[in-house]
C-alpha cells in the first residue's frame, strides 16, 4: 500500500469515526449553506419540525416560521463573516409542544456552516421552576421576618447553653438592648432576667430538651434603662438550618395585665378591709336570699353572734330580721332581685343579746366573683340616730308647750291682774261721776282710792313686762340683767365672773334664764344661806355655773323648769348638767356655743 | 263660798202689780273681791239690792236657792265652774231668774256660748251698769 493509499485510507478511518460520533452524539447537527439550503442533518433528529428526508436538500426558509429564519440566518451570517461561533436560542412547536433550541453555528469549508443543535426546554423549565422556588423562599423568609418583628413578642434564638444567637426587633424595643455582638454569645438569664429570677430561669433553659414540652416560666426582666418588666416566657427547643440544637425563647410583655392584677387584688383587701372596719352589717344573699358563701363581715358576727360557719347558706330574714317584718324585707328583697335595682327598706333586729335595733338597710345588685349576681346587703344600725331625733321631737314640742304655757301664764296674769284692776277703776270712775252732784265728799274718797288701785295696777303690769322679756338684757347686758336678779334673790347671791362682752342674743338670753331659774329653785326648794354665779367665755363657748350650799338633791327629771332649761340650752347646741348630792348644795353648769 | 251673811229674806212682789216701788235684788258671782266690791257699789248707787256675792259656780248655785235672787251678775271665768255652766244650770228646767253674764273680755271673745247659754244678755265688766242691767232685763 502506497503512503497515499495508507494515507487515503486513514482519512476514510477517520471519516467514519467522525461520522460514528457525530451519530452518537445527543445533539442534533444540520449543516447548511450561506443561502440556507440543508446539506446534510444528523445525530438526534427528534427535534425536526418534519423528517430528515424531506428536509435534506431543502432550505431553511421552507420548514421554519419566519421570525426564526431571519434569525438563523442572520446568526449564520455572522458566524461565517466573523469565522468564530454564534449562538442563539428560538423557540418552536414540534409535534404540538412549545419547545426551546440552543444552536451553536460554527463556520466549516467554504461558505458552509455547522449549527450543533440542542433541545433546552427541560433544562430551561427547571432552571425557571428553581428561579420561582427561590423567589418563593425569599418571599417565606420576608414574610417570616416581617413576623417574627412586628409580633408584640419577645423572640430570641439561643444556643443550647443559653447564649444568645439573635433577637427580634420587637425584644430590642422593649428591653431598649441592640441585637448586635455585644450581647451575641451571653446569657439570656445574665442579660436580661432581673437577677432575683435569674437563677429559675437558667433551670428553665436547662430543662428544655428535644422531645420534652416546653418550658413555661413568669419572671422579672430589667431593661437597659433598669425598668422592670414581667415576661410570661416560653422556652421552646428547636434544629436550625445547619442541623444545630438551639433554644426558642419567646415572651409575652404582661406587665401591665401583672400590674392590673396586683391592683385588683389590693382594691379587693382595700374592700376587705372596709367590710370588717364599717360598723356596718354587711353580707352577700344568693337570689334567693340565702346568705352567699361570700359571707358575712364582723359586725354581722357581733351583732347576730352569727359567723360564716354558721350563716352561709341560712335564710338572711332569719337572722338579720325580727319575725314581725319579715314579710316586709322578703317583698322587698324580691323586688330587688326581680328589677335588678337598689332598695331601701327599714326593718328591726333581735340581737343575739335579746336587744332590739333599727337597721336600715340597702340591697343592691352585685355581679359576684363567680360572674352571678347576688345581692349586697348593707345594714346601718339608726336606733341610736332615731332615738336622738325621738328626743329632738319632744324637746322641740316641749319648747312649743312651754312658749304655750308661759303665754296661758301671762294671759292669766294680765286677766286677774291688771285687767282687773282697770275694770274696778272703770267702775269706781263711774261711780264717783254719780256721786259728784249729790255727795262730793264720798266721789272723793273713790277717786281717791282709785288712784290707789291705779298705782298698783301699774306696778303689777311692770313685773309681767319684766317677766316676758328683761329690758334690762336687752338694753345693757348681761351683767347688769343678772345684777337686778342678785339683788331680788331672797339669799346672798356673789357674781365671781361675767363676760365684759355682749354675747349674741339667744345666748345671753338663755344665760340669763339659767341664772333665773336656778335662783327661784334655790329660793324655794335649796334652803341654802349662799348662792355663787359664775359666767366666762372659753374656746368658743359661754359656760355659767349656778352654785349654792343648800339641800341638794335637785333633779332633772324632777321639775318642769330645769325641764325647760335643758330645752332651751339643748336648741342651741349647748349642754346643761345638774350635780346636786343630797346634803351638799346644787351646782347647774351649762355650756353653750357662741357660734352656731 | 257661801251665801253672804245677815242678807234677809224677802217675798218678791211681782214687778208687774207695783213697778215702781219694786227693788231688784241681785246675787253677784266673781272670784275677784275688788271687783264684787266695786259693782256692789255702783249698783247699790244705781237703787239695786245687792244681796249677796259668791266667789265661785258652787256657791253661786247654793246662794240662789237661798237668796233667790232676781238678777244673777255672773262672771264668765270662774275658778271651778264655768259662768255658762253655772247659768244653765240656773235658768234650767223653766226657772225664772235672769242671769247676766260679765267678763273682762269682750262678748264676742265667746262666740254663740252667750246666746246658747239661757242667760238674758253679757255686759264687759268696764261698761258695768244699773242702766245696762235693766235694759237686758225689759
Amino acid at each position: 500500500m502506497t503512503a497515499d493509499e495508507t494515507s487515503l485510507d486513514g482519512l476514510e478511518r477517520d471519516a467514519a469515526r467522525l461520522r460514528a460520533l457525530l451519530d452518537a452524539i445527543p445533539d442534533l447537527m444540520i449543516r447548511f449553506d450561506r443561502d440556507g439550503t440543508y446539506t446534510d442533518i444528523c445525530g438526534n433528529t427528534s427535534g425536526l419540525v418534519r423528517t430528515r428526508e424531506e428536509m435534506l436538500g431543502g432550505n431553511v426558509r421552507d420548514f421554519l416560521p419566519e421570525n426564526v429564519v431571519d434569525r438563523v440566518m442572520a446568526c449564520a451570517a455572522r458566524a461565517l463573516d466573523t469565522k468564530s461561533t454564534q449562538t442563539m436560542e428560538y423557540a418552536l412547536d414540534v409535534g404540538g409542544e412549545r419547545r426551546l433550541f440552543e444552536a451553536r453555528m460554527t463556520p466549516s469549508t467554504g461558505d458552509e456552516i455547522v449549527s450543533i443543535v440542542r433541545d433546552i426546554t427541560p433544562a430551561h423549565r427547571l432552571e425557571r421552576e428553581l428561579a420561582e422556588r427561590l423567589r418563593e423562599v425569599q418571599h417565606e423568609q420576608a414574610f417570616t421576618r416581617t413576623v417574627v418583628n412586628t409580633a408584640p413578642i419577645v423572640l430570641m434564638l439561643c444556643d443550647d447553653q443559653g447564649a444568645i444567637i439573635r433577637f427580634n426587633d420587637t425584644t430590642e424595643r422593649l428591653t431598649g438592648y441592640a441585637d448586635d455582638e455585644r450581647l451575641w454569645g451571653r446569657k439570656v438569664s445574665d442579660t436580661f432576667v432581673h437577677p432575683e429570677d435569674a437563677t429559675a430561669f437558667a433551670q428553665a433553659m436547662e430543662r428544655v430538651e428535644p422531645g420534652r414540652l416546653p418550658e413555661r416560666i413568669e419572671c422579672r426582666w430589667l431593661t437597659s434603662a433598669g425598668d422592670e418588666l414581667v415576661m410570661d416566657c416560653t422556652i421552646n427547643h428547636v434544629v436550625d438550618g445547619q442541623g444545630l440544637h438551639r433554644r426558642i425563647v419567646a415572651g409575652l410583655d404582661v406587665t401591665e395585665r401583672e400590674r392590673s392584677r396586683q391592683e385588683l387584688v389590693r382594691q379587693r383587701d382595700l374592700l376587705g378591709v372596709v367590710a370588717r372596719a364599717t360598723p356596718n352589717l354587711l353580707f352577700v344573699a344568693e337570689p334567693d336570699g340565702r346568705i352567699a358563701w361570700e359571707g358575712v363581715n364582723p359586725m354581722f358576727e357581733e351583732v347576730t353572734g352569727h359567723d360564716d360557719s354558721t350563716a352561709c347558706g341560712r335564710e338572711f330574714w332569719e337572722l338579720v330580721v325580727a319575725p314581725e317584718h319579715v314579710e316586709t324585707v322578703r317583698a322587698e328583697f324580691e323586688a330587688s332581685v326581680a328589677a335588678g335595682e337598689v332598695r331601701y327598706f327599714s326593718s328591726e333586729l333581735v340581737t343575739q343579746h335579746g336587744e332590739r335595733r333599727l337597721i336600715d338597710w340597702s340591697c343592691r345588685p352585685l355581679v359576684g366573683l363567680d360572674h352571678r349576681t347576688k345581692q349586697l346587703l348593707c345594714g346601718v344600725d339608726v336606733t341610736e340616730r332615731e332615738r336622738h331625733l325621738r328626743e329632738i321631737r319632744a324637746s322641740r314640742a316641749r319648747l312649743v308647750e312651754a312658749q304655750d304655757a308661759e303665754r296661758r301664764r301671762l294671759e292669766r296674769n294680765l286677766h286677774d291682774g291688771a285687767q282687773q284692776r282697770l275694770v274696778s277703776l272703770s267702775l269706781a270712775l263711774r261711780l264717783a261721776q254719780a256721786k259728784l252732784a249729790a255727795d262730793p265728799e264720798g266721789a272723793g274718797d273713790i277717786l281717791s282710792a282709785a288712784g290707789d288701785e291705779l298705782a298698783l295696777a301699774l306696778a303689777e303690769l311692770r313685773e309681767l313686762a319684766r317677766g316676758i322679756h328683761p329690758a334690762m338684757l336687752t338694753d345693757r347686758g348681761l351683767a347688769a340683767a343678772v345684777e337686778s336678779l342678785t339683788t331680788r334673790a331672797p339669799l346672798p347671791v356673789e357674781v365671781r365672773a361675767m363676760p365684759e362682752e355682749r354675747l349674741p342674743a339667744p345666748v345671753e338670753a338663755a344665760v340669763f334664764y339659767v341664772v333665773s331659774e336656778a335662783l327661784a329653785n334655790i329660793g324655794k326648794y335649796a334652803q341654802a344661806s349662799f348662792a355663787t354665779i359664775s359666767v366666762v367665755t372659753d374656746n368658743g363657748r359661754v359656760v355659767v355655773e349656778v352654785a349654792d350650799d343648800g339641800v341638794g338633791g335637785a333633779d332633772l327629771a324632777g321639775g318642769t323648769g330645769l325641764r325647760g332649761l335643758v330645752d332651751r340650752v339643748e336648741a342651741l347646741d349647748g349642754r346643761l348638767e345638774v350635780e346636786s348630792p343630797e346634803g351638799t348644795g346644787t351646782t347647774i353648769v351649762a355650756a353653750i356655743p357662741l357660734t352656731r | 263660798m257661801s251665801p253672804a251673811k245677815g242678807a234677809a229674806t224677802r217675798i218678791r212682789l211681782d214687778a208687774s202689780l207695783c213697778d215702781d216701788e219694786y227693788v231688784t235684788s241681785v246675787l253677784i258671782v266673781d272670784d275677784h273681791p275688788s271687783f264684787r266690791a266695786s259693782a256692789r257699789a255702783l249698783l247699790e248707787a244705781e237703787g239695786f239690792d245687792v244681796v249677796g256675792e259668791a266667789s265661785d259656780g258652787r256657791g253661786a248655785v247654793e246662794a240662789v236657792e237661798q237668796l233667790d235672787p232676781d238678777v244673777v251678775l255672773l262672771d264668765v271665768q270662774l275658778p271651778d265652774l264655768t259662768g255658762f255652766e253655772v247659768c244653765s244650770r240656773l235658768t234650767g228646767n223653766g226657772k225664772r231668774i235672769s242671769v247676766v253674764l260679765v267678763s273682762s273680755r269682750d262678748g264676742s271673745d265667746y262666740g254663740p256660748l252667750v246666746a246658747e247659754s239661757g242667760a238674758s244678755g253679757f255686759v264687759p265688766k268696764a261698761e258695768l251698769s244699773g242702766a245696762r242691767i235693766s235694759a237686758l232685763l225689759r
